[in-house]
Order: C-alpha cells, then sequence, then structure tokens
C-alpha cells in the first residue's frame, strides 16, 4: 500500500495495475465493473492513445480515454 | 411409460442455451443441434431467434440466446436472455433448464453472467467451453471442483472440434428439474435482509416463479436502467419501482448509496475467490495471448493499425472485384443459354416473353451479384472470426466520433458496401438507440454492389476505354458516397438525433485461425437471406416493368413493320443478302422502338421527362431511373430494353454503343449527343445518393419499427441525388462550355 491512487488514463504502456475505484456514474459504471473493471483486479494496458487497450484478467477490452480518467488504480 | 407417449408434446422439454459473446455459444449449439434448426425473430425485437432439437434426444428444444456479459439491459435486445429465463417474453415459454457456455480461458468474466442465470433458479448446467486454450493458456480449469462451487454440474468441451459435445449432449437431457440452484454466496447481512424482503414482496405480486425472485432482486437492484421502462413499453408491472424504490431507501438509511457497486463488488469478490481456486495461475504464460498481445501491437498500433487497415480494405475490394468477374461472366452466359431454350421450347407470345425477358431476365439480374455478395460475406465472416473486426471498430472510433458515431457503426457501413441489407440488420450491436438510427440512415448511402453495373456501364459510355480513368471514377464514386454519409451522420447527430458521441467500451475478443466450417456456413447463410429477400422484391418488379412496357400493344406498328418487311424481301436481289439483314434488322428496332415509346412505359417516361431533363436525363434514362426505385439493379436491363437491344441481354458491348450514339430527338440540344460526361457523372451522382432500393426500406421498417425513419431517409436521399445530380450536371454543362 505504499504507491499512492492514479488514473488508469496515466498508465504507461505495458503496466500492469490494480484497481481501486471505478468512478463512471450510471450505465458506463455498470458496463465497466461488469465486463471486469471491479475493485482488486488486475488491469495491463497495452495502448495508451483513445481509445486504450486493457487487459483485465484475460479479457482485451477497448476503452474511451475518459472512462479510464474516472477508474483510480495502484 | 404409456402415459408419457400419450402426451408426446408436452413432454418435450426446452433448454435455453446462453453465454457471452464470443465463447463458442454458436458453435456449441450447431454441434448440439446439427442443422435442423428452425430461425425466427423475437417478437417486436429483430434478433434472430435459433431453435433446435437436441441430437440424439428428440424430445429436447434448444433456444439459442443472444450472447450477453451480463442480464443488465442498456439496449432494446439485451432484455431478450432476462425475459426469455424470467419467462416474460411474449411467444416463448419458460425455458425447462438452461446450459450456460462459459469461456475457460477468460473464466471471471463467464462467471459473473454465470452466475446471475443460477440465480434466477432453473436447472442449469454449465459447458466449460474453450478448455484447449485455457489448457495452453497455462491455467487449465479444474472442472469437478467449479461445480462443486457453484452447485450446478459442469461438462468440459472443446467447441470446434466438438470434443466433449456427446457427453454435453447427455447431461443435458438427464438435466435434474426437481432441484432448483441456489445462489451460493451472501452479501453483508442487513443488505441480505433487504434483498430477501424484496425477493418474497417480488414472489407475493406475482411478478416472476417464487425461485427466480431471489435472482430478479439483485437484479433490480445492480440495473438502474433496466429496471425503468423502456422505449415507451411498460417492461414491469408498476409495483416493482416501488418495491425498487423502498428497497433502496431502506439500504440508504444503512449507510449505502450504491447498491449496484456494492452487489457488482460482492459478486465478483465470490467469483474471483472460486477462479483462484478453480483454475490457480500457472507458471506458463499463455503462448497464445503472448501471440494475440505480439499482432495487437502493430494492428491496433496508432501508425502501424492503419497501414494494416488500410492494406486488408484494399485487398479485400480487389479480391472481390477481380475474383467475381469470371463467375458472373459464367451466371450471364447460363441465363442467355436458359432464355434461348425457352424461346426455343414455347410458342411466340405474351408468356414465352414473360418467361424469358421478365422472370429470367429479372433473376438473372440478381443472381448475377452473388459471386460479389458471397466474396463480400466470405471476406466479413473471415473478419469477424479472426478476431479483427473488433480492431477495426477500434481503430476507426476515434474517426467515428468526429461525425457523432460509435466505432462499432464501421461494421455496418463495411457490409453495406456489399448490401445494406446485411448492413442495416448488424446494427443491432450498437447500444444507443440513436448512434443505431444514425447508422441505419446512412448505410445505404454506401455504395453496393448493386450500384456498381450502372457505374461499369455509364463509364464505358461516356469515358470510353482508358482504364486508369474509369478506376479514378469508380473510385470517386465510391468516396462520394461515404462522404456524404459522414456529412449526413454529423447533421443528423446534431439535429434530429441528437446526442453526445458515444464512448467506447469493447471488447476485442482474442485473434483466432478462423474455421472453414464456420466461415462458409455464415457466408451461406447470409448470402441465401439476401438472395430470397431481395431476390424475390426484384423478380416481382422485373414483371411489373416488363408489364409496362409490353402494353399496350401496338397493333398499328406491328402490321406497319410486316409491310415494311414483306417490301423489303420483294425488292432484295439475291446477292445482297447482307443488306437485306441490315435493313430487316432496322425494321424490328423501328417496331421495338415504337412499341416502347406508345407503351405504360413510355408514356410515363414522356410525362416525367420535363422533371429530369435539367439533370440532363432524357425520357430514356428518366425511366430507367424510375424504374430503379424499386431496385437499381434493373437500370441496365431497363435501358436494354429501351434500346431494344436484341435477344440476349449479354452484349453490353451493343448497348453501350447505342447508348453512344443516342441524340436528344426535339428540345433545344435537338440532334447532339445525349450522353456527354456532365450527363454521365449526373446519372452515377444520382445513383450514389439516391434509395433506390425497395428492400433497404422494408429493413428500415422492420429495424425501427416505425414507417415515419424509411419515410424519412428515402425523402433525404431523393433530394440529396437530384440536388447533387443537377449540381453536377449544370457545372459540368457551363465549365464545358
Ligand atoms: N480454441 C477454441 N476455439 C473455439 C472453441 N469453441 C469455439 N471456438 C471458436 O471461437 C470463435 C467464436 O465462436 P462462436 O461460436 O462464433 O462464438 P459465439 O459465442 O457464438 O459468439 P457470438 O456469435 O459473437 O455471440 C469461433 O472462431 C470458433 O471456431 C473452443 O472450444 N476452443
Amino acid at each position: 500500500m505504499s504507491s499512492s491512487l492514479k488514473r488508469l488514463a496515466s498508465v504507461e504502456r505495458g503496466e500492469s495495475v490494480v484497481i481501486e475505484v471505478v468512478g463512471a456514474a450510471g450505465a458506463h459504471g455498470l458496463r465497466l465493473r461488469e465486463l471486469g473493471f471491479a475493485r482488486g483486479r488486475k488491469v495491463r494496458v497495452l495502448e495508451t492513445h483513445d481509445p486504450m487497450l486493457c487487459v483485465v484478467d484475460q479479457a482485451r477490452v477497448g476503452l474511451a480515454r475518459e472512462l479510464a480518467e474516472g477508474i483510480l488504480v495502484q | 411409460m404409456s402415459a408419457v407417449l400419450v402426451d408426446a408434446a408436452s413432454n418435450i422439454r426446452r433448454i435455453a442455451v446462453a453465454g457471452n459473446p464470443n465463447s463458442g455459444k454458436t458453435t456449441l449449439f450447431n454441434a448440439l443441434t446439427g442443422l435442423r434448426q428452425k430461425v425466427a425473430n423475437y417478437p417486436g425485437v429483430t434478433v434472430e431467434k435459433r431453435e433446435g432439437t437436441l441430437r440424439g434426444y428428440g424430445d429436447v428444444t434448444l433456444l439459442d440466446l443472444p450472447g450477453a456479459y451480463s442480464l443488465s439491459v442498456q439496449s432494446p435486445d439485451e432484455r431478450i436472455p432476462r425475459d426469455v429465463l424470467l419467462g416474460r417474453m411474449a411467444d416463448t415459454p419458460r425455458p425447462d433448464g438452461v446450459t450456460i457456455v462459459v469461456d475457460a480461458s477468460n473464466l471471471g468474466r463467464n462467471l459473473y453472467f454465470a452466475t446471475q442465470i443460477i440465480e434466477l433458479g432453473l436447472p442449469s448446467l454449465i459447458a466449460l467451453n474453450m478448455t484447449d486454450r485455457a489448457a495452453s493458456g497455462g491455467t487449465p480449469v479444474d472442472a469437478a471442483a467449479l461445480a462443486r462451487g457453484l452447485g450446478v454440474p459442469v461438462v468440459s468441451t472443446v467447441g470446434h472440434q466438438t470434443r466433449g459435445v456427446d457427453e454435453l449432449a447427455r447431461a443435458i437431457a438427464a438435466m435434474d428439474r426437481a432441484r432448483p440452484p441456489q445462489r451460493h454466496w451472501r452479501l453483508p447481512p442487513a443488505v441480505e435482509g433487504v434483498v430477501q424482503r424484496m425477493a418474497d414482496s417480488l414472489a407475493d405480486q406475482g411478478v416472476a416463479p417464487r425461485d427466480a425472485c431471489d435472482g430478479l432482486a439483485l437484479l433490480l437492484l445492480t440495473d438502474h436502467r433496466g429496471a425503468a421502462s423502456q422505449d415507451g413499453e411498460d417492461v414491469w408491472p408498476a409495483a416493482v419501482e416501488g418495491l425498487r424504490a423502498s428497497a433502496i431507501t431502506e439500504l440508504s438509511r444503512l449507510g449505502i448509496d450504491d447498491v449496484s457497486e456494492l452487489i457488482v463488488d460482492a459478486r465478483y469478490t465470490v467469483i474471483n475467490d472460486l477462479v483462484d481456486r478453480v483454475a490457480p495461475r500457472g507458471v506458463a504464460a499463455g503462448r497464445a495471448a503472448a501471440l494475440s498481445d505480439r499482432i495487437d501491437r502493430i494492428v491496433t498500433h496508432r501508425i502501424g493499425g492503419w497501414i494494416v487497415f488500410v492494406a486488408i480494405m484494399v485487398a479485400m475490394f480487389l479480391a472481390i472485384f477481380l475474383w467475381a468477374e469470371p463467375l458472373m461472366g459464367a451466371i450471364e452466359t447460363g441465363q442467355g443459354w436458359l432464355q434461348g431454350v425457352v424461346r426455343a421450347a414455347l410458342p411466340e407470345g405474351a408468356l414465352r416473353d414473360l418467361l424469358a425477358d421478365g422472370l429470367i431476365g429479372g433473376v438473372g439480374s440478381v443472381v448475377v451479384f452473388l459471386p460479389q455478395i458471397c466474396l463480400l460475406f466470405l471476406f466479413i465472416a473471415l473478419l469477424e472470426q479472426s478476431g479483427y473486426m473488433a480492431r477495426g471498430a477500434f481503430l476507426m472510433h476515434k474517426l467515428m466520433t468526429r461525425v457523432g458515431l460509435h466505432g462499432k457503426s464501421f461494421i455496418p457501413l463495411l457490409s453495406s458496401f456489399a448490401c445494406a441489407i446485411p448492413g442495416i440488420m448488424s446494427t443491432r450491436m450498437i447500444e444507443n438507440r440513436r448512434d443505431r438510427f444514425t447508422t441505419i440512415l446512412i448505410s445505404p448511402l454506401m455504395s453496393c454492389s448493386a450500384r456498381l453495373p450502372v457505374y461499369l456501364t455509364i463509364i464505358a459510355v461516356v469515358f470510353g476505354g482508358n482504364v486508369w480513368l474509369q478506376t479514378a471514377v469508380i473510385c470517386s464514386m465510391y468516396l462520394l458516397g461515404v462522404v456524404a454519409a459522414l456529412l449526413i451522420a454529423r447533421l443528423l447527430k446534431r439535429t434530429l438525433l441528437k446526442g453526445p458521441p458515444p464512448t467506447f467500451i469493447m471488447e476485442l475478443p482474442p485473434y483466432q485461425l478462423p474455421q472453414a466450417g464456420a466461415v462458409l456456413r455464415t457466408m451461406w447463410e447470409r448470402s441465401s437471406q439476401f438472395l430470397t429477400g431481395a431476390g424475390t422484391t426484384i423478380v416481382a418488379i422485373c414483371i411489373v416493368l416488363w408489364a409496362l412496357a409490353y402494353f399496350p400493344r401496338d397493333a398499328d406498328g406491328a402490321r406497319l413493320a410486316a409491310a415494311q418487311h414483306s417490301a423489303a424481301m420483294a425488292e432484295a436481289s439475291m446477292e445482297d443478302a447482307d443488306t437485306l439483314a441490315v435493313r430487316l434488322a432496322e425494321i424490328e428496332n423501328e417496331r421495338i422502338g415504337r412499341q416502347l415509346r406508345q407503351s405504360y412505359l413510355g408514356r410515363i417516361g414522356h410525362a416525367i421527362e420535363p422533371a429530369v431533363e435539367p439533370l440532363g436525363f432524357d425520357w430514356k434514362i428518366g425511366v430507367g431511373v424510375l424504374a430503379s426505385f424499386a431496385a437499381r439493379e434493373v437500370f441496365v436491363g431497363t435501358m436494354g430494353m429501351l434500346f431494344s437491344v436484341g435477344e440476349s441481354q449479354d452484349d453490353g458491348g451493343q448497348l453501350r454503343s447505342r447508348m453512344r450514339a443516342d441524340v436528344w430527338s426535339d428540345g433545344p440540344r435537338i440532334g447532339r449527343p445525349i450522353y456527354t460526361v456532365p450527363t454521365g457523372v449526373a446519372i452515377m451522382v444520382f445513383y450514389v445518393l439516391c434509395c433506390q432500393c425497395a428492400s433497404t426500406i422494408a429493413v428500415v421498417r422492420r429495424e425501427t419499427q416505425s414507417w415515419r425513419w424509411p419515410a424519412f431517409m428515402f425523402a433525404y436521399m431523393t433530394v440529396l441525388a437530384y440536388a447533387g445530380a443537377l449540381l453536377v450536371y449544370q457545372a459540368g454543362t457551363r465549365l464545358s462550355g
């Protein structure tokens, strides 16, 4: 728990992080969580442009940066 | 046992098949049912409803549910799995059980959906598919441990190799109706109490069967939007909203504001524990996943990705046009031969002409596109099954948001280059209604394969034989359609279908070598859908057109021609056989021309000439354009008929030289050629922009469930086409002096 929280959108290419907070409200938040962007899950970032490309668990998910701004990770 | 036989019909068990997209559900369903499938639509939404008998067990019917990630409802089609499983779908009785296809190589996310389904209380069975990929990825799944953890039977399968399919069929047939499964995890006790009370009330009010109410209560608390009524139709009895609201109030008194998040997180926590137990991560990193990573590093790269994308598109369209040509030639030859046979076999008269020209000619004008359409569907199936299609949407997203659309709209637009009908049908995967309708409304602007013969004929007439010039002109016509579509989309998203640009969330499936059988099957299903759907309309139109051109018969003309014929025969000397033949052909053409001018079609043509004259069109082009409003495929055939190019349809060369030689017979331009460059380009621009396809209108009506949208589409495209052609012609004639 030494490192502090940062936004998923600012994670470097190739880096792996753990999700802490999924901030997007409403339908987007629900969809993100159901696709596996839920607290405690590991995410690896493959591409950092918009949309981003992430690996959650074993699934590859394309994700708008705007949504990644609302996801806090460490 | 005789009691069973008496009432065999009610003894059929219906088992639903559910699963995540790309879990291999379709593959397993096909393997379980063979080819004996019934395809229909769910009422109200146009999602395919597939049913089939379980192979080897005549008393079990399988029902394929659309793929989904969860039971939450964010677009109209997404309510199908939920409502079928709850028995709330019209025309679809609640199934007796459910088989859940789970992708073993992506266990966590698949179990999210699986547990939601299990909690709806139907006897359940897990088909643990893709076990090969999970094993090679270094995380094999312990099926027995999974079965213990979930409390339902689990059968391991490898769908595309049909491994485990017999065991799966046996397990489905042996499903235990008496023991509905139970939720195997708990929320914090205070929350649990609220959920239980809500479940009891739901059951008391008869909203759903009692076994389903625990799962339903969780679902209603998770999914705010799905709980509300949608698109004006009441999905739930009014009492449901009241129960949900009071549960939410109770929970907020306990200090819980976001019960949705609480439930999803709790569910995932339980699933993560389960996954750690049944599929502990091996040390070997997955080779397949690593390969997908490497491919994606290029294919989704911001520069490399575009190079790959453009290369694929160019290769695909080149292949479609080059490979289809010999086949199309063969079909035309076959059609000519068949017309010859019919002409030889039947006595002269209306029936013979109807069969040979109306029917065979009409059917032929559709069948001739089949090679191109099959090839396009083949490539689309390859792109889909290899996993590339989703990458295309991913890459295109940024560009598409500029006009307010989602990257996913790229897929229907691409299909529309073959035919707008399958394109429009594939817009169903776009969740947002406004984005979906915008995509539907612009799809017909993509130059479909039916426009190509029009372009080819006109280009050959007005631009001569320079291949480079011809190619450049065709490409600009395709481009014009795309640019117009994007501009219209932008306009629509700012006015009628106003809404923010959609946000991108989309799974990109792992790369996979496509299976030949599956690819061919998809290609064939879609092509035959096109053939039967579009084909019947076009045949009907061809017959009507033929009749309009054939009646009323011109008796005077026929008599005159017969007299001229005898006179020419009498005058002719023996040495002059060639001159005689030319003279006789002239007489015949004159007769056909006269017949046509005074036919209903000719009268209509002359009536509309003033309207099309500013576009540089004469009455014949006017008739061709008018006839094309039913289906643009008929343009070339109609021109052939109007220029009375003899017997068979495949002498395009003759049609082209006659069109080139055609001159204005009256008006200010009398004696000057009709088919100038401005007129030719105006015709093509008109065809690019106009919605000349009754089948497309019918599909838009079906997909939007209203006449308003197809009417709007037809109106805006017609105006656009007329204005575009007018501009091109008027500017073109001014510039060329
Ligand atoms: N490696 C592997 N591939 C499989 C297996 N089962 C199916 N596939 C392949 O996975 C891909 C997706 O299969 P589909 O049957 O189309 O999946 P689906 O769940 O119906 O997907 P949607 O049509 O998108 O809902 C196809 O290319 C199949 O050949 C399996 O057990 N192992």
